[in-house]
């Protein structure tokens, strides 16, 4: 009996051990950041990603970047492996609004800060701040800019991104706010191109097949915009249909240069994922006053206006 | 004896399983996972409470128009610093006026009005299909913090511009004429970045006319 006993607390003394185990490691060395990004299969996040990181660097920090793939579930294994490799703060492009707060609070939990960029979650209590894209307000300025040119008769099409994405949601509304008071501008269309320009092309390409007179086409971000003019070119429509993007990407620019698209709402990925790294530093060195929501304008690019950017941001 | 060594294994046995289990299993409730209340955003009502209650406590910071375009020419950034509210990074700024003029012409976006006293300056009022956030932003009551989703935000701006339409606008509409005084209080925004051509277009808070008094 007594060596039963003994077994016995020495298994549970095993056990103890193996569980408190699996807290977060102690680090030595420099502090490690964790750049999240929603997917890296966009240049544009590409550019948050890598700005992010960049700056970082600059700032001393090791710096490892993950994928989520546009996959909450993905999304969520990197944070258990973030949690428990011991980074010190997180700059995280979510997924899913909803869907991602509760990778963020388990962070918060385990006294890891995340500084969400671009993309919001709808929660005030779990990011420490969130630098935000204004796309309501950049679509806003889109919409009437697109009543200026398409004029207050026409037909168009809205090619929106992600469904369970805020910003889908802001820029469609934007837009909305100001040409919904135009009853003569008609949407004949609108459907998700999961802001893939594969996808855009596709969609694309389907919803000229039953509309096939149409003056615009507004889409929620600049990959859909170059697929949906891949597609309009490939039918001999691309003179005659007025594309809208929004992002700021190179080949949008380009493409405005050139005068093949219309107009795009420049965001500021570098912006936003500099001031994201900035504040993780302030936050590691004791700073706690931020903002919970930071949102970053969006500047209208058009043909006229060009000139004044570059991808991603303005001209130096 | 054997039966009771056997039996006290089984029971220590299942005291271990039951501490492993509970350090491993963390129960939590719903809404702390959800992380908000149920009840949802009403942007109307609280656009409504803001006209009503906010915003007419922050009128009497209100600029005056013509002082501001002179400091606007001659230090944009003094102007700004001193008058200027902005949400977030950026480079656009809301401001708060006051002001009166003549009605030079009545254009279809809103009324042209020549500032006094000098009348060396226009503004436009604007009456119709105005989108701006400077009325939101210029009072400085409404923090894009204090809401979850920024679409809240965003579709206060919405509420309030349908107040100015619906009450402001609609209220006045024979005072917009060409040659009539108007006086006004409102809210326009500004590019710190563009180089402004045309006439400022002012979302009006108030309108009311010097001759027959306040509205």
């Amino acid at each position: 009996m007594f060596k039963t006993l003994k077994r016995a607390c020495l298994l549970t003394l095993a056990v103890l051990f193996i569980l408190t185990g699996c807290e977060k490691t102690e680090q030595s060395g420099p502090q490690k950041i964790a750049v999240v990004i929603s997917t890296l299969n966009n240049p544009w996040f590409v550019v948050l990603g890598e700005a992010a990181s960049k700056r970082a660097r600059e700032l001393g920090y090791e710096v490892t970047l993950f994928d989520s793939q546009n996959d909450n579930a993905k999304e969520t294994d990197h944070f258990e492996n973030i949690i428990a490799a011991g980074f010190s703060a997180i700059l995280f492009n979510p997924t899913d609004a909803d869907g991602s707060i509760s990778n963020v609070r388990r962070a918060k939990e385990a006294d890891i800060p995340t500084f969400c960029m671009d993309r919001e979650i709808n929660s005030n209590d779990a990011a420490v701040a969130q630098i935000l894209s204004d796309n309501y307000s950049g679509c806003v300025k889109l919409g009437q800019y697109f009543v200026e040119k398409v004029g207050e008769q026409g037909k168009y099409v809205e090619l929106l991104g992600l469904v369970g994405d805020n910003n889908t949601w802001n820029r469609s509304k934007g837009f909305h706010s100001v040409v919904d008071n135009y009853p003569g501008l008609k949407m004949v269309a609108q459907q998700s191109a999961d802001f893939d320009r594969n996808k855009a092309m596709e969609v694309m390409e389907s919803i000229l097949q039953a509309h096939p007179e149409l003056d615009a086409v507004f889409c929620g971000n600049d990959a859909m915009a170059m697929g949906a003019y891949q597609a309009l070119a490939a039918a001999g429509k691309a003179d005659q249909v007025m594309v809208f993007g929004f992002d700021g990407a190179r080949d949008v620019i380009d493409a405005i240069r050139d005068k093949k698209i219309m107009a795009t709402g420049m965001q500021f990925p570098k912006v936003m994922a500099r001031t994201a790294a900035e504040m993780a530093n302030e936050y590691l060195n004791g700073r706690r006053d931020f903002d919970q929501k930071i949102p970053v304008a969006v500047e209208l690019v058009t043909q006229e206006n060009v000139d004044a950017y570059t991808a991603y941001g303005k001209a130096q | 004896m054997a039966k009771l060594n056997n039996k006290l294994k089984g029971l220590l046995y299942l005291f271990l399983a039951v501490l492993v289990l509970g350090l491993s299993i963390r129960l939590k409730p719903l809404d702390e996972i959800k992380g908000q209340s149920q009840k949802k955003f009403n942007a109307g009502e609280y656009a409504l409470d803001f006209w009503n209650r906010s915003l007419p406590r922050v009128l009497d910071s209100a600029a005056d128009m013509e002082n501001l375009l002179a400091l606007l020419e001659s230090d944009k950034k003094a102007a700004i610093e001193t008058h200027g509210k902005s949400v977030g990074i950026g480079a656009q700024y809301s401001f708060l006026v006051r002001g009166s003029g003549t009605i030079e012409h009545v254009a279809s976006k809103g009324v042209v009005l020549s500032l006094a006293p000098s009348h060396n300056d226009t503004v436009m009022i604007r009456t119709r299909n105005f989108f701006s956030n400077a009325i939101r932003d210029a009072s400085g009551v409404v923090n894009v913090s204090d809401f979850p989703s920024t679409m809240e935000f965003n579709e206060i701006s919405g509420e309030i511009n349908k107040i100015v339409q619906q009450q402001v606008v609609a209220d006045h509409l024979d005072l917009f004429e060409t040659g009539k005084p108007l006086e006004f209080v409102g809210a326009f925004e500004l590019d710190e970045n563009t180089r402004k051509t045309t006439p400022i277009e002012i979302i009006p808070i108030r309108i009311n006319s010097p001759l027959t008094g306040d509205r």
